[in-house]
């Protein structure tokens, strides 16, 4: 077995400068706060013959100082030894630092800012947001922490306090897309595939993603509304065909979108009802490219029961509708570039979502987290048992689970179905 | 004239024993209530959890409270150690005539979450104490009876038996009955019995240590033993700080967000 190192040269300039950044902080500051966790993790796949798709160590070193009442800054950066076997031929023994979070905030009477590297999230409902599209996801990693799957950017985030309304502005100036385990063929039909790479959105200012989001509470309910404008963070696969080299060819690119949102929370005696909606406007207005998704609506409605031994149950409905769709014009496209039907999207369609919560014993608690699509019946399903082992060290056990027939949503991720292990202490 | 103030003297005290020997369960819940009390207070505090195998775990919070008015209050509690849980934050905004206003913000999350009310039975920070035990009973929501007077550690106390006035409050409580020890030199419970719904006992509360903090008296170590599931949590209260004008603003979630 051949084993290399790569180091990440991007992660490891910015790391540099933040960690130059860290150590001044941490020697000038007299406040500054250290602290930081060490984790070891092992993600071995569920299907034969199970190799390990993660096995590693990481350290997170973090700090923290507090300018009085005036503004604080923050930063944390991992340093990741990594051995990862990709298609059961090599391993790879990865070694990289990657800032994970450096921000500066500054805190004025009406106003907060915060600049730099950062996560926004936006939404009330769990785990599904479709007002939540400012961090990428890393659907290659969904483990037990919300830093191993979400990825950070670089973005300057103003809230103003205005009274019974808070405002918050985002401007994330560069374009992060998600990462998704795909496999492309290599051909498709008799031709052979020639991959033209991928289209990101230009890095200039005009390209800026930006959004607003309103947020205030009326009667024991608090809701928001939100607008972002940025490009969709799941990539097209285009495809044409060349008649000339008799080959097909395949580009990857990110449309624009802009997101119409709103969400509510309330509560009464042990339920909370929530809700959250999203009117995505996208470029195809006429619904006539295949290769740009339609504009559509999706909403989730929920219920949440706080029971006791923090028992937690979440159960919500979620439903897409996709708007302008034809659906014989877009099989007949479909048919002549002899893609895949099973990639039809549908014109409706509905899932349901829940996530339990116990606590097992004193020290243990237990997580289930389930998404069910209704039409195929292909679902996603993420235990994980958290053991408080001693004060500042937990180990969790979990999986990652996608189950469905052939095709569907789920179904098409099955070989990427992993548990994981981990150890992590925290200082 | 010296037997005169003799017998002024022994007067004065017939009429005090008399009295303290009058008041009913109700009175002396109702003095116990209502003395001096802080408008605002912050104060570290140590949680001490132990299971029924004898593993600790220690919590260190950063709390902040203020009264809104007599019947209203906001609490703040900040997670300081351990590493895993520190920057966890937790709000409540409590009102008299609805449900409390319950926000969550954990770290991990970066959000602040509106969380359902797990009730005034709802344990408190995963301890024994529930936010009903922690809380200041409301005078109506019990019925009194006075029990003979005992020591408890060397102090005479009012001992009275409580019984809920309704079945709602022994349904939100958890308690079909309590019984407290309350100090007659300082007006503070030192001991609580509680019994579940189906009185069986559950869980003793002690009060190891009681300090004056201005003029008020706070219980600065409580020990919360369930004898059911043989738990114990004990509650230490240090650096309390009172009336420092805690600003309004300080409890919302613009601040609890800020996470440090």
């Amino acid at each position: 077995m051949m084993g290399r190192r790569i180091w990440r040269r991007t992660g490891s300039r910015g790391s540099g400068i933040l960690l130059l950044l860290m150590l001044t902080t941490g020697l000038l500051a007299q406040t500054a706060e250290w602290g930081g966790y060490l984790k070891f993790f092992a993600h071995p796949n569920l299907n034969e013959p199970y190799p390990f798709d993660r096995l590693g160590t990481r350290l997170q070193l973090t700090i923290t100082n507090q300018f009085a009442e005036k503004g604080a800054f923050f930063a944390s950066v991992d340093f990741n030894y990594e051995e990862t076997r990709v298609q059961g031929t090599e391993n790879i023994r990865h070694m990289d630092v990657f800032p994970v979070e450096a921000y500066v905030d500054l805190f004025f009477p009406r106003l907060d800012l915060r600049l730099g590297k950062q996560f926004i999230f936006w939404g009330k409902t769990d785990w599904i947001n479709p007002t939540d599209n400012i961090n990428p996801w890393d659907y290659k990693n969904i483990s037990a922490e919300i830093e191993d799957y979400r990825i950070p950017v670089t973005a300057l985030k103003a809230d103003a306090y205005l009274g019974q309304f808070d405002l918050e502005a985002v401007v994330v100036p560069h374009f992060i897309p998600h990462l998704i385990p795909m496999e492309m063929p290599d051909t498709m039909g008799i031709f052979p595939v020639h991959d033209l790479g991928t289209v990101l959105p230009a890095n200039k200012l005009s390209e800026a993603e930006f959004g607003f989001r309103l947020k205030s509470s009326l009667w024991n309910v608090d809701y928001s509304l939100s607008y972002y404008n940025g490009h969709d963070k799941f990539p097209s696969v285009e495809v044409s065909f060349d008649p000339m080299g008799r080959q097909f060819l395949r580009q990857i690119s990110y449309h624009p979108y802009q997101v119409f949102g709103g969400d509510f929370i309330t509560t009464f005696n042990k339920f909370a009802v929530k809700g959250e909606a999203a009117y995505i406007l996208t470029d195809d207005r006429d619904g006539r490219d295949i290769f740009v998704k339609n504009p559509h609506l999706q909403y989730v409605v929920g219920m949440d029961y706080m029971g006791i031994n923090k028992l937690t149950l979440n159960l919500q409905f979620v439903q897409t509708l996709l708007f302008r769709y034809d659906e014989a014009y877009e099989r007949t496209q479909y048919q002549q570039l002899g893609m895949p039907l099973e990639m039809l999207p549908d014109k409706h369609s509905e899932s349901l979502s829940s996530r339990i919560q116990y606590q097992l014993a004193d020290f243990t608690s237990f997580q289930l987290i389930t998404v069910l699509n209704l039409k195929d019946m292909d679902y996603f399903v993420l235990p994980i048992l958290n053991y408080a082992f001693m004060d500042g060290v937990n180990i969790y056990a979990g999986a990652t689970i996608f189950q469905g027939p052939e095709g569907s949503v789920f179904g098409r991720n099955e070989k990427f179905s992993r548990a994981f292990l981990e150890v992590k202490y925290s200082f | 004239m010296k037997r005169f103030w003799v017998l002024g003297f022994l007067l004065i005290f017939i009429a005090l024993s008399v009295r303290a020997q009058d008041l009913t369960g109700k009175q002396i819940m109702e003095k116990a209530l209502n003395k001096t009390s802080w408008q605002d207070m912050e104060a570290d505090v140590q949680l001490i959890l132990t299971n029924s195998r004898g593993e600790q775990r220690i919590r260190k919070i950063k709390m902040y409270s203020r009264k809104r008015n007599a019947d209203e209050s906001d609490m703040l509690m900040r997670f300081i150690a351990p590493p895993d849980v520190k920057g966890t934050g937790f709000l409540i905004i409590e009102h008299k005539n609805s449900d409390d206003d319950r926000y969550l913000y954990l770290p991990a999350l970066r959000r602040v979450k509106r969380i359902a009310s797990s009730g005034k039975g709802g344990n408190f920070m995963s301890s024994d104490f529930t936010y009903y035990d922690i809380g200041k009973p409301k005078l109506n929501d019990w019925t009194y009876k006075r029990l003979p007077d005992e020591t408890v550690d060397g102090h005479p106390c009012y001992v009275i038996e409580c019984l809920p006035a309704s079945e709602k409050v022994a349904k939100e409580t958890g308690y079909g009955k309590i019984i407290r020890w309350i100090r007659q030199d300082i007006w503070v419970t030192i001991k609580s019995e509680y019994y579940d719904r189906g009185l069986r006992l559950w869980k003793v509360l002690t009060v190891p240590k009681v300090e004056k903090i201005g003029d008020i008296w706070f219980q600065t170590d409580m020990v919360m033993k369930d004898v059911q599931n043989n738990h114990t949590s004990e509650m230490v209260f240090s650096n309390i700080q009172i009336n420092r004008n805690i600003p309004a603003q300080f409890f919302t979630q613009r601040y609890l967000q800020r996470g440090r």
